[in-house]
C-alpha cells in the first residue's frame, strides 16, 4: 500500500505499488505440477501446472480444501485465481484489478519466441537487494558501470562520442547510447573473439513503468547483439527479482554460454551499493538527492513514476492514450525485424 | 572531554584503524561518519551519505587524498565535503559549489581519533581534547557490544568483571568506601587479586595485592581503570571511549598497556590478550549484578 497518499515531497522509489499490469512472475520452466510461491509486491503467488497448463493463484493448492481458508482478495476477484497467461518463455500474472486484464497489454519481445522456445543457459534468476524501482534506475544509469563493474566488463576508456538520448510515454521509458569508437571491452575481446580495437555501440533500454520490465538492446558493431529481459519483479519494499532470459543466438558459442552466467557477477556488484540504499529511501528524506546531467533519464524515470503513482492513488488505473504497451517495438530497439 | 566550546571531543577510532585507500565506517548515535586519512596523512570525517545517490561513502576508496564514492565516482574533499569531482564532465564544466557533503571536526592524539560533537564549531587550538595525553599505551582494540551505553556504564561499575578483564586478575566486589564523585566523574575502588587455578580471589583473603580504581565520566562517556598494587605502583590502565551505537548498541574503542616491568606483571599473559574487552557478554550475569555504586552514579547525573 501507499504510505503516503499526498503529492510526494521526495522520491520514494519504495513506494510505488503500481496496479493493473501483467508481471513475468516465472521462468515457464521453472512452473511444473509442484507449486512454486512467488511474490508481487506483497501479493503471494502460488503458481503449478495442471495438465500443462499455468494457474496462478493467491493461496496454495492444498489450502483450497482447508476449513480455514483464508478469504480471497480483490487482487482475484474473490476467485482466488489471477489471471495469467504464459509467452516469450514467462508465466504472465496479472496484478489489479482482474476484470481489467487484457493481453494486448503485454509489452512486446522482439528478439525472444513467442512459444519461449530458449535454451535453459540462457536463463537466469537474480535477487537484487532493493526495491524495484531502485534497481531500474540502477539499469538506467550508465555511468557506475566504471565504478562497480569494471572488472567484468571493463571500463569504458575514451571513447570518439557517446551520446545519450531518452523518449518516454506515461507507461514506458526508452533509453538510447550510441557510442562511436568505443574501445572494445575485454568481455568482447576474449570471449566475443572481437578482434577490432574499437567498436560502434548502441544500447537500447526499454523500461515498462509499472511493472519494471526491462527490454534491453545492446549492438556491437563489428560484433554482436546481446538482447536481453530483465523483469525487475517488485518483492515487497526491500528486495526484487529478476527472471532474466537472453537470446544469444547471434554470439559465438563460449561467449552465448558464459555471458549469462556474468550476470551473476554484476548482479552482487550492483548489490554492494543498492543493499545499503534501499533503507535511506524508506521514507521522505529532508535533504534531496543532487543529480548530475547523466542523471536525466533516470531523473525521468522518477517523475514519470511519481506520476503514475499519484494518477493511481486517485484511482485512475487506466492507460493513456500515447501508451500503447503492447507495441511493435522493433524499430524502437534498433532491430531489423521481428523474430516471430 | 568538554570544552569551552560547549561540545564533546569523543575519542570515535583508533589512529591504526584509518588507513589512506579505504575509509571505515562508525556510527556515532544517529550519526554515520566516514573516517579515512587526506594526501597528507591527516584524518578527515565525512557524513556517510553520498549527497547523489545515498550510497554510505564509506564503501568507496580515498583516491589521491579524496574520497570516491562507490556507486558514481562522485569524489569528496576531506576538510570542507565539497564534491571535487563528477566523472565523465568535460573540462569545461565545473561542479557547482553547493554540492558537498557535511563535514565534521576530527582530532587525532595519542592513538585516539576524537570527533567534535558541538552544534558550533570547536574553537580554534584551545579546543582540544588530553585524554589519555602522554601515556604509552600499545594495547588497543574496539568492539560492539549488544548493551546499551547507559546500561554498560551503570554494569562497569557494579561488575566490571561482566565487561572487561585483565589476564590472571580477579576483580572482587568488595567496593572501596563509597564512590567519589567531583568535576563531572565518578571514581570507584574496589579490591582485585589473583586468579588461581581459575578460581576468582578468595573471599577470605585478609589483605589483596591491587586495588582496582575505575573513573567514569559523566560527560562523554569514557572510562579509565587504573590497576595498582599495594605501593599505588600501577600495574596496567585502560582507557576506554563508550559511545551509542545504531540498534542500542555501544561502541567501545580502547587503548591499555601493563606495566610488564612490575614485579607481579610475570603473570599477566603478554600473547594472550593482557587486556580483553569483552565483545560477547554473558546477559545472565549482567542482569544478576546488584546494585552497587551506580546508585551514586545515577543520582549525580
Ligand atoms: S551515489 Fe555516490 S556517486 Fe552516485
Amino acid at each position: 500500500m501507499a504510505k503516503v497518499a499526498k503529492k510526494q515531497q521526495d522520491w520514494i522509489p519504495t513506494n510505488y505499488d503500481l496496479r493493473d499490469t501483467w508481471f513475468p512472475v516465472a521462468h515457464a520452466t521453472d512452473v511444473s505440477a509442484n507449486p512454486v510461491r512467488r511474490m508481487v509486491h506483497s501479493q503471494p503467488y502460488y503458481l503449478w501446472r495442471d495438465n500443462g497448463t499455468a494457474n496462478a493463484a493467491e493461496i496454495h493448492p492444498h489450502a483450497f480444501t482447508a476449513a480455514n481458508k483464508p478469504s480471497a482478495t480483490a487482487f482475484t476477484g474473490g476467485s482466488y485465481y489471477y489471471p495469467v497467461c504464459e509467452q516469450y518463455g514467462y508465466i504472465w500474472a496479472w496484478y489489479g484489478n482482474p476484470g481489467n486484464a487484457d493481453m494486448a497489454l503485454l509489452p512486446h519481445i522482439p528478439f525472444l519466441p513467442k512459444n519461449g522456445d530458449i535454451p535453459k543457459y540462457m536463463r537466469t534468476t537474480i535477487r537484487f537487494d532493493a526495491c524495484s524501482a531502485l534497481s531500474v534506475e540502477n539499469l538506467l544509469d550508465l555511468t557506475h558501470a566504471d565504478f562497480l563493474h569494471g572488472e567484468v566488463i571493463g571500463g569504458e576508456g575514451e571513447s570518439e562520442s557517446d551520446e545519450i538520448t531518452f523518449d518516454y510515454t506515461s507507461e514506458t521509458l526508452t533509453r538510447v547510447r550510441m557510442v562511436v569508437g568505443k574501445p572494445v571491452a575485454p568481455v568482447m575481446k576474449w570471449l566475443g573473439g572481437v578482434r577490432a580495437t574499437h567498436q560502434e555501440f548502441r544500447s537500447t533500454l526499454h523500461v515498462h513503468l509499472r511493472s519494471g520490465f526491462c527490454i534491453s538492446y545492446p549492438r556491437f558493431r563489428p560484433g554482436f547483439d546481446i538482447p536481453n529481459v530483465q523483469p525487475f519483479v517488485p518483492n515487497g519494499s526491500h528486495r526484487s527479482r529478476v527472471d532474466q532470459i537472453f537470446n544469444l543466438t547471434d554470439a559465438p558459442l563460449i561467449f552465448r554460454r558464459i555471458m549469462p552466467k556474468l550476470a551473476y557477477k554484476v548482479g552482487p556488484q550492483d548489490n554492494y551499493v543498492m543493499r545499503p540504499q534501499n533503507p535511506r529511501y524508506l521514507e521522505p528524506s529532508p535533504v534531496r538527492d543532487m543529480h548530475s546531467r547523466f542523471d536525466a533519464p533516470g531523473n525521468r524515470y522518477r517523475f514519470l513514476m511519481q506520476a503514475l503513482h499519484e494518477r493511481q492513488s486517485k484511482g485512475d488505473y487506466s492507460y493513456g492514450s500515447d501508451a500503447d504497451t503492447g507495441a511493435d517495438i522493433t524499430e524502437i530497439l534498433g532491430m531489423e525485424k521481428s523474430i516471430d | 572531554m568538554k570544552t569551552a566550546s560547549k561540545g564533546i571531543w569523543q575519542p570515535i577510532a583508533l589512529s591504526e584503524s584509518i588507513g589512506s585507500e579505504v575509509p571505515i565506517r562508525v556510527c556515532y548515535e544517529a550519526k554515520e561518519v566516514a573516517l579515512f586519512r587526506d594526501g597528507i596523512g591527516k584524518v578527515r570525517a565525512l557524513k556517510d551519505r553520498c549527497p547523489h545517490r545515498r550510497v554510505p561513502l564509506s564503501l568507496g576508496k580515498v583516491i589521491e587524498g579524496e574520497l570516491r564514492c562507490a556507486y558514481h565516482g562522485w569524489t569528496f574533499d576531506g576538510s570542507s565535503g565539497a564534491c571535487t569531482q563528477i566523472p565523465n564532465l568535460s573540462d569545461e564544466e565545473k561542479v557547482p559549489s553547493r554540492y558537498k557533503v557535511d563535514a565534521y571536526s576530527v582530532h587525532e592524539d595519542n592513538g585516539f581519533v576524537f570527533l567534535w560533537s558541538g552544534q558550533n564549531p570547536p574553537s580554534k587550538d584551545g579546543d582540544k581534547p588530553v585524554f589519555a595525553a602522554n601515556e604509552d599505551l600499545p594495547l588497543y582494540g574496539n568492539v560492539i557490544v549488544p548493551l546499551a551505553t547507559s546500561a554498560y556504564r551503570l554494569a562497569m561499575l557494579d561488575g566490571p568483571e561482566t565487561l572487561i578483564g585483565i589476564h590472571n586478575i580477579g576483580f572482587t566486589d568488595f567496593f572501596l568506601g563509597d564512590p567519589v564523585t567531583r568535576d563531572g566523574i565518578i571514581q570507584v575502588e574496589r579490591n582485585a587479586g589473583w586468579i588461581r587455578r581459575g578460581k576468582p580471589p578468595s573471599k577470605w583473603a585478609t589483605d589483596y595485592p591491587f586495588i582496582l580504581r575505575t573513573i567514569s565520566s559523566f560527560e562523554d562517556g569514557t572510562i579509565i581503570h587504573q590497576l595498582f598494587d599495594d605501593k599505588e605502583q600501577i600495574v596496567a590502565q585502560i582507557y576506554m571511549s563508550i559511545f551509542p551505537g545504531t540498534r542500542s548498541t555501544t561502541n567501545i574503542v580502547w587503548r591499555g598497556n601493563v606495566n610488564f616491568n612490575h614485579k607481579d606483571a610475570g603473570k599477566i599473559s603478554r600473547t594472550k590478550a593482557p587486556i580483553d574487552i569483552f565483545s560477547h557478554l554473558d546477559g545472565e550475569a549482567i542482569a544478576n549484578l546488584l546494585v552497587g555504586p551506580s546508585s551514586q552514579f545515577q543520582e549525580a547525573v
